[in-house]
């Protein structure tokens, strides 16, 4: 019967996948109590570890394998933010254009070796001028010379001209140190190659990133397609320095897809770290599955500033009033109660951190008192002559063209979906045609950089930093284009020498920086060049199924974040910190506590329980009647 | 027309197929809105705070180009992914740093391990289930609503809730399957991956599997209720013939459009990798699709759809030729009984 070929077909399927299968590496064998399992930072498949283009490689390279000389803190009081890493102390300013800097005695590569001023020097003034595409390569343009004092101190020498104190202090715990011995031949010979990940997806013997040689507290064990394993260092330097090793023997970050799969691994406990943004986080807290910054709202810090970018170059976004009369018609509390559960909160109308508080010019803020009013949005869009003229309901503008606002963010940014959503609303609420667009985020990414979209969410370079000047450089004052910032392509003369003189100001002259940030401000203010909504989160849940002593409110030792180029921030710390649960069994019966939620979830429990079952009585009752058929068969 | 000329006048057919298919498919991802050589640049520099100059970007943006040949004219750029793909090479992938043939290779044996059982066991069970519901009213009246809840039961909805409840509130089984639980069971086969890699394939398997009987059963169950109630069956029925002679006979028809249904679903398990991907993580081709596509990663995407048009194609033929052993009509090419 047909049946029997059908089958045969089958089997020689299935003996074509057992013959295909690959020969893989063996993945090796690691206990789970010794694990931390992270995810969050990673999105594709952890194969780069570059240093020179860490920005493009696995996070961790930067941080857990190669080390900066600080980190920096930004959630600690002001003057206690840089902490000494690999360096022995705080930098010590010779001079407005001279800096010294000693390296920790202890601090020494894998292999033994120590740390010392040339592999500094090597990373600071060869690399840069060399791999001129490497991510501090910028330093070249005011690092005029990096003297090598002794073995473990040396001296960085300013261009007076050129100096860019506000990156110079980003560098100090962003620019991992290199191993001059290991990386001089590579940087000699393939030079800007180097960070081209589609030719060098590792720098390392035959490209195997176990074979790196770095200082810091994790090395790489494994590598696969969804997931990586990191092997703690036992004779890491910092050992003695700290009088401890990191809690977990193994790290393993793994790549997920979506969100939603992150949640139920960490609901599951199979995801201990997670920098995800997680749907219903703030319930899976209150519930107690996980914990939190804050026990409470917003639950996270803030992370960085979501503008909303308005295309300057185009009518009627170069129009001041315009923009006012937007900012004033947004509703940002509205997003956030409804997008973010309340976890995350407001910016201010110049967009400037938590951390940056000292530099708020609250009289001026008080002075423009912008909030959300439809009413005074309505009032300016009529003053400015944006008014409805041909009776469809929507504005026209002052020379009588229709006015659409179109808005664009990723396709699946769930939670920026719903910004735009709302922001559209709100536009239309006082007459403008608007409306909220999702392309894909390869699209989005295309028009933001050729400049033909009108408005876009964004916060790709509005970090938290040292000063501000990053993130008003990255804002305001780029040549514009994605990756480089400035994308709504504000020109504004007075502002960018502003922000230009804001980064040569030397970090111990406060009060000239405030009186600078306060000038920029009032352009700010008056201007509205881009709209700063609210403060993005480090998202950060943990699981204390296995791993505990996270920092929170009442223990605000770091930031728990791992993503790329942000280890410095504390995460680094939290390793350290992190100590095993010492009865995993508890938890057990955590589940039980369910019931105190809606009872609708054990309906369901028990319908598939049914729907199983169903299945399962067919398929034995199909079994029993197949035998009598085919005695009937053989009868034939 | 014998076998023989059948096959290959329908092996002529497919292979027309597949190059427009392909075709298509090129044209397409060169014409699409959204920069490769832009995403790739974005891949350096994702981490905040690194930021380049003009220059650096427009070197990026060159070299990329140049990686993806997008500098040569639009003929040659045909011409060289026609030759290079008859030699078997289906580029680099910048997504997963490495060859796609040989990702491919691993994906596709993801897939097929979770997809191939999935779809055979939901068909053999559908339709024995459907054809069963077909003959027996007091059964069919219990299975007809499972049937259609199943059959309306979005996937993803479905996944979650397995995954939710059965892996989450009662962790019987993983809520997620990664790569190392399906690795260890090809590197290391004993008990300890044996059961952890059932639990972690579990979920997906069995939520796959469901909402699959629903769509068999109830197709089944219509085309064996047509089949019993047409022509040849009263004649049966009027010789004498046993209710079970008549239903076998019938079930030798309804099977038939269930088999270029098996065929069709086997070549376009991609479809269901791409679903069970984003509920389970699953990591088969269906995932790095959508990661591919994302990070606009040509060569791999390019790679995906070639490799699984090609399955499609050969799925039918497959199924074509055993089709025209079974029934010779279709070869012979007489229509209507």
């Amino acid at each position: 019967m047909n049946k029997g070929k059908i089958s045969l077909a089958i089997a020689i399927l299935l003996i074509a996948i057992i013959v295909a299968v690959p020969v893989l590496a063996q993945p090796p064998n690691i206990p789970r109590e010794q694990t931390l399992i992270t995810g969050g930072a990673w999105w594709e498949p952890p194969k780069k570890f570059n240093p020179l283009n860490y920005g493009g490689s696995v996070s961790g390279t930067n941080g857990l394998i190669y080390e900066p000389l600080y980190l920096w803190i930004p959630i600690k009081p002001e003057n206690e933010r840089f902490q000494p890493w690999l360096a022995a102390a705080l930098p010590n300013w010779i001079s407005p254009t001279e800096v010294e800097i000693k390296i920790r005695p202890e601090a020494k590569w894998w292999d033994g070796s120590p740390v010392t001023a040339d592999d500094v020097r090597f990373t600071f003034y060869d690399v840069p001028r060399k791999v001129t595409s490497a991510a501090w390569a910028g330093v070249r343009n005011y690092i005029t010379d990096v003297v090598v004092v002794d073995s473990k101190t040396v001296r960085f020498k300013f261009d007076p001209q050129n100096v860019n104190y506000g990156d110079f202090l980003y560098q100090l715990y962003s620019a991992p140190i290199l191993p001059k011995k290991y990386y001089e031949p590579y940087v000699n010979q393939y030079g800007n190659e180097l960070t081209d990940l589609g030719k060098w997806p590792v720098i390392a013997e035959n490209k195997d990133p176990t074979k790196l040689l770095g200082s810091g507290m994790y090395k790489v064990l494994y590598t696969g397609d969804d997931y990586f394993i990191l092997e703690r260092v036992d004779n890491w330097w910092g050992k003695d320095v700290f009088g401890k090793l990191p809690g977990p023997k193994y790290i393993k970050g793994v790549i997920v897809y979506s969100n939603q799969v992150a949640a139920n691994m960490l609901g599951a406990g199979e995801l201990d770290w997670s920098t995800f943004y997680i749907p219903g986080g703030p319930t899976m807290v209150q519930k107690g599955y996980v914990v939190s910054f804050y026990s409470k709202s917003p639950y996270y810090l803030s992370a960085n500033v979501a503008f909303l970018f308005l295309n300057t170059a185009k009518k009627p976004f170069n129009d001041p009033n315009f923009r006012k009369a937007l900012y004033y018609a947004i509703d940002i509390n509205k997003i956030i109660n409804s997008a973010y559960e309340g976890a995350v909160v407001a910016s201010n109308p110049v967009g400037l951190l938590p951390y940056w508080q000292q530099y708020l010019a609250t009289d001026l803020l008080n002075q423009y008192g912008y909030k959300y009013d439809p009413q005074k949005a309505k009032q300016i869009l009529d003053q400015a002559g944006y008014k409805d003229v041909n009776g469809d309901g929507w504005r026209e503008t002052p020379d009588g063209k229709p006015l659409k606002v179109t808005i664009i963010v990723p396709y699946g940014w769930t939670d920026w979906m719903f910004a735009a959503i709302s922001i559209a609303d709100d536009l239309k609420a006082v007459g403008i045609n608007a409306e909220a667009v999702f392309p894909d985020f390869g699209a989005y990414v295309e028009q933001i950089d050729k400049g033909t979209y009108d408005a876009a969410i964004n916060n790709f370079g509005s970090f938290a930093a040292p000063t501000p000047y990053q993130l008003y450089y990255w804002a305001y004052n780029a040549t514009p284009g994605i990756w480089t910032g400035n994308m709504g392509r504000y020109q504004n003369a007075k502002l960018q020498q502003l922000i230009t003189q804001l980064g040569k100001i030397p970090p111990d002259q406060t009060d000239k920086m405030k009186s600078v940030l306060r000038d920029i401000q009032q352009i700010l203010l008056d201007e509205m060049p881009a709209l700063p909504l609210w403060l993005n989160g480090y998202w950060f849940l943990a699981s204390q199924k296995y791993w505990t002593g996270w920092p929170n409110d009442n223990n605000p030792y770091a930031v728990p974040t791992n993503w790329n180029g942000q280890w410095q921030h504390g995460g680094l710390l939290v390793l350290l910190n992190l100590k095993p649960a010492t009865q995993p069994a508890q938890q057990q019966p955590q589940p039980t506590t369910q019931p105190t939620a809606p009872a609708g979830p054990d309906y369901t429990t028990i319908g598939i329980v049914i729907v199983v079952l169903v299945i399962i009585v067919i398929a034995v009752y199909m079994f029993l009647r197949k035998k009598p058929k085919k005695e009937e068969a053989g009868k034939k | 027309m014998s076998v023989k000329s059948y096959i290959l006048k329908r092996g002529a057919t497919y292979l027309v197929v597949f190059v427009i298919a392909i075709t298509i498919v090129w044209l397409l991802i060169r014409f699409a809105p959204g920069d490769p050589a832009l995403t790739n640049v974005m891949r350096s520099m994702m981490a905040p705070g690194v930021r380049y100059t003009e220059e650096q970007i427009e070197e990026y943006r060159r070299r990329a180009i140049e990686f993806l040949g997008w500098n040569l004219p639009l003929p040659q750029q045909y011409a060289l992914f026609w030759s290079r793909l008859i030699m078997g090479d289906l580029g680099y992938s910048t997504y997963f740093s490495a060859p796609v043939t040989s990702k491919l290779r691993e994906i596709l044996v993801r897939d097929l391990l979770l997809l191939t059982p999935s779809v055979l066991v939901s068909w053999f069970i559908g339709n024995y289930v459907g054809a069963l519901a077909a003959r027996n009213r007091k059964l069919d009246k219990f299975l007809l609503p499972i049937f259609y809840v199943l059959t309306a039961t979005p996937y993803f909805l479905l996944g979650l809730l397995f995954a939710y409840e059965l892996g989450v509130v009662y962790p019987v089984f993983k809520a997620t399957i990664m790569s190392s639980d399906i690795d260890a069971i090809f590197t290391s086969f004993n008990g300890e991956t044996l059961t952890n890699f059932l639990k972690a394939y579990t979920l997906p398997f069995l939520s796959l599997t469901l909402i699959a009987i629903g769509g068999w059963a109830s197709g089944m169950r219509s085309m064996m209720i047509q089949e019993l109630g047409s022509n040849y069956s009263r004649y049966m029925e009027m010789l004498g013939f046993s209710d079970r002679k008549i239903a076998e006979y019938a079930f030798r028809y309804a099977i038939n459009p269930q088999i270029s249904g098996l065929g069709i679903q086997l070549g376009t398990i991609i479809v269901a990798g791409i679903v069970v991907s984003s509920v389970f993580n699953y990591p088969g081709a269906g995932i790095a699709l959508i990661y591919a596509i994302n990070f606009r990663d040509v060569f791999l995407i390019q790679g995906i759809i070639v490799a699984y048009t090609l399955m499609v194609i050969v799925a039918n033929f497959i199924v074509d030729i055993l089709y025209a052993m079974l029934d010779p009509r279709i070869r012979l090419g007489i229509s209507g009984v």
